[in-house]
């Protein structure tokens, strides 16, 4: 599922700290985005009808139902189709082209497709 | 207070029709300043209730006649018994005109408000330039074009697929910034007070419009002039991208909701001078203040302020002789409730108005010194024949009223100036025309006394003496 830039917002600072009260969660945007009180309570409520959170009282205590790779999934997924046609090898060609990753990174990257050679 | 309102509105309606086709001819060869400064003195003039006389005025040229004959649909003209009450109640147009302005003021209110409620959702964003103190720049998903809001801490609005350290950022910023540094909230915040004043006036909507214009051409061109040479090319192109997603908002200037092709065009064509716009700037607005803004004066100065009864000639008897004579128009019964009559001097009648006048036995000739100085606010006194008869069926010489009452003096045919040597206390009213029967009216202000004249064949002559309590 792909996120408005607000429930991000919301979802990376519960990600980061799960089962934080929507009261610390407020104060924490508040110094981050500059957000009031009502509009983290708001975005909040939004998320828990979306069932991307999960309420858990007497506190208020936030718990995320939707895990940070479902999302980055759901964004690949969609840039992929946007902006590559739908091809991932196009993606990391382009990566790989643009000089986006160390060689660590590359190697690593060897490394996986080598592991998914073996199991497929 | 509606005729008042009518005149502030066609007077102001010229001096925008002259402001917009000088525009339309000269525009792109002076600096937008000249406009606005131009539309400043025409929004003064629309708000401003007074005006004042002026030998160079353009209303000069107008044949008092022609110029004082307002068709007014519901003049209440009271029958011919002088001093006869009745009720001016608020008057229908006045009603019609304050629903109009307040519909429009809280619809502006309303979707200002909840334009502010979708901000809150904003996240910040870094401009990449330095910039004034007070100015926060934030990014909105959703907002399809860049907006400023707030006075004294603006805030600037950017689309969230706005890539960061681009081209378009600068542009916009510097736009932006522009609109901050000229206050252009305030001129929007003007603009609306104007039009919640005068919305059933076309010609206002229509300088609404121009404005906007001037204001998002004028931020064009200090930006592109911030940007350096060159830059113009780079920005229009950025008013055309932005030019795809429009926001439509009242109250805060925006990048690209305002006629952008108008915009390119400005940029492309304008070559101004500073001197030039000035100079045009300086003329422009002298002309404004003084032809547009003032009124005319006088047919000819009226005799020394000086309450003397002796002037005023003895009526002739009319009550009796007035019934039959009154035409059709005049003894239109009062529409608006009638007053609670006060226990009055002889001169007046102790009950409701009725269309028929009563043959009220006493002959006004008796100077009876004051007149009803209770809540009853309207009486009328009627005369026909201007040029053989004098207006004061009065008291003659001396009448009094209270603040705020106004009398109307019904005047047959023809028409009659009324002027007051002390405004301050008592305005003279203009001249109206109620389905053939012309009708005057002078309103009594704050406290203090005053002559009124009428003129007849070029002479002025007292009407009655005046004096105002509060």
């Amino acid at each position: 599922m792909r996120l408005a830039e607000t429930e991000y917002r919301v979802m990376k600072q519960i990600w980061a700290n799960e089962g934080i009260t929507a009261k610390e969660l407020a104060e924490a945007l508040r110094v981050r985005v500059g957000w009031s009180k009502t509009t983290t309570y708001t975005v909040i409520s939004r998320c828990m009808q979306k069932n991307y959170i999960r309420r858990e009282d007497p506190k208020f205590h936030c718990y995320s139902l939707i895990s940070r790779e479902q999302v980055a999934e759901a964004e690949t997924d969609a840039l992929i189709s946007n902006n590559f046609d739908d091809r991932p090898d196009l993606l990391v060609a382009s990566l790989l082209g643009r000089k986006k990753l160390t060689a660590a990174q590359m190697a690593e990257l060897y490394a996986l497709v080598e592991k998914m050679d073996d199991e497929a | 207070m509606i005729s008042t309102l009518l005149g502030m509105s066609a007077r102001g309606g010229v001096m925008i029709a002259v402001v917009a086709l000088l525009r339309a001819a000269l525009q792109h060869r002076v600096r937008r300043d000249v406009w606005l400064a131009a539309w400043a003195i025409a929004a003064l003039r629309l708000l401003a209730p007074f005006s004042l006389r002026s030998p160079v005025s353009i209303y000069n040229l107008l044949r008092p006649a022609a110029a004082q004959v307002i068709p007014v649909a519901p003049v209440s003209v009271q029958a011919a018994i002088p001093g006869a009450p009745a009720v001016r109640g608020p008057e229908p147009l006045a009603i019609l005109w304050l629903v109009g302005a307040l519909a429009l003021a809280l619809v502006c209110l309303c979707l200002h408000l909840r334009s502010l409620r979708r901000y809150r959702f904003s996240v910040p964003c870094d401009p990449g330039m330095a910039l004034p103190p007070r100015v926060r720049v934030r990014r909105l998903e959703g907002l399809s074009a860049p907006l400023t809001y707030g006075l004294f801490r603006p805030v600037i609005l950017l689309p969230a697929n706005l890539a960061e350290d681009s081209q378009d950022l600068t542009h916009i910023l510097q736009h932006e910034l522009a609109h901050i540094r000229h206050w252009d909230v305030g001129w929007k915040l003007l603009m609306l007070v104007t039009l919640a004043v005068h919305w059933f006036n076309p010609l206002v909507w229509g300088m609404t419009w121009l404005v906007s214009q001037d204001l998002e051409m004028r931020c064009d061109a200090e930006a592109v002039r911030a940007l350096g040479d060159g830059a113009k090319k780079a920005y229009a192109w950025t008013l055309i991208r932005a030019e795809e997603q429009k926001l439509a908002s009242f109250l805060q200037p925006g990048f690209a909701h305002s006629g952008t092709a108008g915009r390119i065009r400005a940029l492309a064509r304008g070559r101004s001078s500073a001197v030039c716009s000035a100079v045009l700037a300086v003329l422009l607005c002298l002309l404004l203040l003084f032809c547009f803004a003032t009124e005319r004066v006088l047919a000819s100065p009226p005799p020394a302020a000086d309450p003397a009864p002796a002037q005023v000639i003895a009526p002739a008897p009319i009550p009796a002789a007035v019934p039959e004579e009154t035409p059709e128009p005049v003894s239109v019964p009062e529409p608006e409730e009638a007053a609670v009559p006060e226990p009055a001097p002889v001169l007046i009648p102790a009950d409701e108005p009725e269309p028929e006048p009563e043959p009220v036995p006493e002959p006004e000739p008796e100077p009876v010194p004051e007149a009803e100085p209770g809540p009853e606010p309207e009486a009328a006194v009627e005369f026909k024949q201007l040029e053989t008869l004098p207006l004061a069926v009065y008291a003659p010489g001396a009448m009094s009223m209270a603040e705020g009452e106004t009398i109307t003096v019904s005047v047959g045919t023809g028409w009659v100036e009324l002027y007051s040597d002390n405004p301050g206390a008592v305005q003279a009213g203009g001249v109206y025309d109620a389905g053939g029967v012309f009708v005057s009216s002078f309103t009594a202000g704050r406290e203090g006394s005053a002559n009124i004249y009428y003129n007849q064949d070029g002479a002025w002559l007292l009407f009655a003496a005046v004096s105002v309590h509060p």
